[in-house]
């Protein structure tokens, strides 16, 4: 017995001398962070390296597809904060009114297997990016190969802001993608893009996905970097942590910033820089289904009702400001100044009285909301706010993403809450009109009113700067008279990294993490 | 115990047939198209091509006995079905995540079984002295700590705060390329998130064995086998444990059937992509043919480890060992 418990002594004491050894043994690793290596950190989930499986959020190869969109896959143009756009890939040409359009790769492209960028990859990504030429009632009416590089474009209407439309559509290899399908495509294949970084490696095991510089990419002389490693975290609360403690350099997640609280744990932290921009998301928003909650004076009632200030402070970063009853921000191109939406009980009472409500019949609607993000908490206050006018009941029902867009695209909801994106709000007719309308890809109000129509109408036709800004005008004074939606907030998209990078370029639809921006960003 | 161990067999086969007729039958009575939920695809993102071939290779057009019949085919040849979300066979996906939850799982299995052991047995044979009172107290308010709260900790502490750790992964950032440090640095990243398992399963076995063993000490035959100068440490390895092992046993089988689907917390928070993260990403997407891989899968594992400590029990008991011969 005295030898066993010898023997189990000597034993925990080597298992305890390995145990505490591990950690120094693992320091010897040569393989640490350097300045030329990026490490960013994401809450990103990453299925599938498949972009042919990238439709939307709900296929597994959308959020890589995305991710690579700001290393290593190239759109045609690139849009900046102001709303102003710049080639990527390629030049382009506006002409007869917005109707045509010419893009020419730019020398010097490749794909990262060496074959030249050209205009058989555009005619081949347009087409499948636009249904062209099987969708019927398309963008497109033509696509015309001019040159080795240049294709023309022929929109079925005028568009002059057409750009907005392709500016998170990757070009696609033709030579590798062409009669390929979701299953037949290999990650090989997949992964090949034009931009300056080419995939490297994705590792379940340390939850990364690696791009290394492609040394062939025309401005790789000016790009700092030789390696970007997305690293995945399953949470954010450790992820904060990560960055704090240096193991990440920086966060990043495709269209979202830092939640409020996030900002004020970082405000002010040694090291690491917080960094705000102003981009035509809009992260809050009431929409009514318009055929469903169909008076427009209780609309403008459940608007009167909503304390904004109150949800600013608990839902919005330091830069969150006032929402207007024009729907659009400040930040929006073609924004008109309307009134500011404020709370006004005694106004919201006298509506909801003049339209037949009362303590004892009250006006009660069903608020949709998705099970992710902070939406839920966003509909208790709200309900809160809107419960305290005594003529307003609400309930709230929660859906996972998917069930929550189907139950939007059949109508069946009567009102939600949603988040726009820049990409989103810039669509199409742009100041987020696409989800206004009955046929819209987000049906969100779900407006049959054809006055309405006639205004979206212009937006998306509209030929010039100032047809446009008119219909922008009309826009946002249809939506203060008649209160489709509501937006609850306006706010900056807040991000932070370690204060060691510098040289940030900040995207329209990316974000500070983007194609152009490789050129000049640098860590110290 | 013969008896015993077929009587075990028999009620396994029995509870995974069961499984498995209640796992088939599901997606089938629930309301929608049986074709997008099986596949766990949306009528919005699955397009006609797609929906008639899954159609065909899921065989919804034949006699139900049929499909049955394929059904159980496939579970035997290892196909669990196909997944839209994934993009892939049910049985790649699950493949992919079950070593990375066995990974945590069997090492905090062992670990807190070993520790609850030792510990229990040794606060049961010193019951009411101070060791008794702290041990005992001490599992008594780690039971009571959410895991969550327990794994945000460690993270503080150990990676934050003290940086002796890392954050997450199985893996550094940047791995070592040399195979040995690449072994060590593996070693390293498992070390938080099993120490949080074995804090969160441990209490439970602890509390079970010390008021077993607290009890069985006062046995008469405890006192003979003292009174024969036999040394504390052999009577309860040799005398006490195998006569109050069957319930801490069947704890430790039920406990890893329960960690392979329920440490969805430790993974989130240490970043494992194992099958608590895959079970919950599921649910939401609403990805039933995945639920249902992982249901099977599971309730595979809990079987076959219920079965496995039954037998144990059954050879470590003298008295099932020994049977109708014992007395």
């Amino acid at each position: 017995m005295k030898i066993t418990k010898k023997l189990v002594a000597a034993l925990f004491c080597v298992v305890l001398a390995i145990a505490l050894c591990i950690p120094a043994l693992t320091a010897c690793n040569p393989n640490k962070n350097s300045e030329k290596t990026l490490i960013v950190g994401t809450t990103t989930v990453i299925t599938s390296l498949n972009r042919l499986d990238a439709g939307s959020g709900g296929n597994p190869g959308y959020n890589y597809d995305v991710l690579s969109g700001t290393v290593s896959q190239l759109a045609p143009v690139a849009k900046n904060t102001d709303g102003t756009f710049e080639p990527l890939l390629t030049t382009y040409e506006e002409t007869d009114g917005g109707r045509s359009w010419v893009f020419t790769v730019r020398n010097g492209f490749t794909w990262h297997d060496g074959v030249a960028v050209n205009a058989d990859d555009l005619v081949f990504t347009f087409s499948d990016f636009f249904g062209y030429p099987d969708d019927e009632n398309g963008t497109l009416s033509n696509i015309e190969k001019l040159s080795d590089r240049s294709v023309k474009l022929t929109l079925a209407t005028p568009n002059p802001r057409f750009l907005n439309s392709i500016i998170a559509m990757r070009v696609m290899p033709k030579h590798l993608l062409e009669g390929k399908t979701a299953k037949t495509l290999s990650d090989a294949d997949s992964v090949v893009g034009c931009g300056p970084f080419k995939f490297s490696s994705f590792d379940t095991n340390s939850g990364t996905l690696t791009f290394v510089k492609y040394g062939d990419y025309p401005y790789a002389d000016q790009i700092a970097f030789d390696k970007v490693i997305f690293k995945t975290y399953g949470t954010a609360d450790v992820m904060h942590l990560a960055l704090k403690s240096g193991e990440i350099d920086m966060e990043y997640n495709y269209a979202k910033g830092l939640y409020p609280a996030a900002e004020k744990d970082f405000a002010g932290y040694k090291g690491l820089t917080l960094d705000s921009y102003a981009d035509e998301s809009y992260p809050m928003n009431l929409f009514f289904n318009n055929a469903v909650v169909t008076d427009p004076s209780v609309r403008k009632a459940v608007a009167l009702a909503i304390d904004y200030a109150q949800i600013r402070k608990l839902f919005g970063t330091s830069f969150a400001t006032a929402s207007y009853e024009g729907f659009a921000s400040p930040a929006t191109i073609g924004y008109t100044e309307t009134a500011e939406r404020t709370r006004n009980l005694d106004a919201a009472r006298e509506l909801l009285l003049g339209a037949g409500y009362t303590q004892s019949d009250k006006f009660a609607f069903e608020l949709l909301v998705r099970a992710d993000g902070n939406y839920g908490e966003v509909a208790k206050v709200l309900k809160t706010q809107l419960e305290e006018t005594g003529l307003i009941s609400v309930s709230v029902k929660s859906q996972e993403s998917q069930t929550f867009l189907s139950t939007v695209m059949e109508h069946k909801h009567q009102a939600c809450l949603v988040k726009l994106t820049a990409y989103g709000v810039g669509n199409q007719g742009g100041l987020g009109s696409m989800y206004f309308v009955a046929t819209g890809n987000a049906p969100y109000a779900n407006i049959t009113d054809p006055d309405f129509l006639r205004i979206v109408n212009a937006l998306n036709t509209a030929a010039t700067e100032d047809e446009y800004l008119s219909a922008a005008r009309d826009f946002q004074l249809y939506c203060a008279e008649f209160t489709p939606a509501i937006s609850l907030y306006n706010d900056s998209v807040v991000q932070v990294y370690s204060s060691a990078l510098s040289g940030f370029r900040k995207d329209g639809s990316f974000g500070l993490l983007n194609i152009i921006g490789w050129q000049t960003l640098r860590k110290a | 115990m013969k008896k015993r161990i077929i009587g075990s067999l028999i009620f396994s086969v029995l509870a995974l047939a069961a499984v498995v007729v209640v796992n088939f039958f599901l997606p089938r009575m629930m309301p929608g198209d049986p074709v997008l939920t099986l596949i766990g695809g949306d009528e919005d993102y699955v397009t006609q091509e797609e929906y008639e071939e899954c159609r065909e290779m899921l065989g919804l057009d034949k006699p139900l006995s049929e499909q049955f019949g394929n059904y159980l085919k496939g579970l035997f040849t290892g196909n669990l079905g196909y997944s839209y979300h994934q993009g892939g066979d049910v049985s790649d996906v699950i493949l992919q995540k079950l070593p990375v939850t066995l990974q945590i799982a069997l090492p905090a299995t062992v670990l807190s079984a070993l520790i609850a052991l030792l510990w229990g047995l040794l606060a049961g044979r010193r019951k009411t002295s101070p060791l008794d009172k702290i041990s005992t107290g001490f599992n008594i308010a780690l039971n009571s700590v959410p895991t969550f709260f327990l794994a945000m900790l460690a993270v503080i502490i150990f990676a934050y705060e003290l940086g002796w750790l890392p954050y997450g992964g199985l893996n550094s950032v940047i791995p070592p390329e040399n195979s040995f440090l690449y072994f060590l640095d593996r070693l390293e990243h498992l070390i938080l998130p099993v120490g949080v398992l074995v804090a969160a399963s441990t209490p439970a076995k602890y509390v079970l064995l010390r008021n077993m063993a607290a009890k069985e000490w006062e046995s008469k035959y405890v006192v003979f086998a003292k009174a024969k100068g036999i040394s504390d440490g052999r009577v309860g390895t040799v005398h006490v444990f195998p006569n109050i092992c069957q319930p801490f046993l069947t704890l430790v089988g039920t406990g890893f059937g329960k960690m392979l689907s329920g440490s969805l917390v430790v993974e989130m928070i240490f970043s494992l992509d194992g099958m608590g993260t895959l079970i919950s990403r599921a649910i939401t997407q609403r990805d039933f043919p995945v639920l249902q891989g992982c249901l099977f899968v599971i309730a595979l594992s809990v079987i076959i480890a219920n079965f496995v400590t039954d037998v144990i029990c059954a050879v470590t008991d003298p008295r099932q060992r020994l049977g109708e011969n014992y007395d």
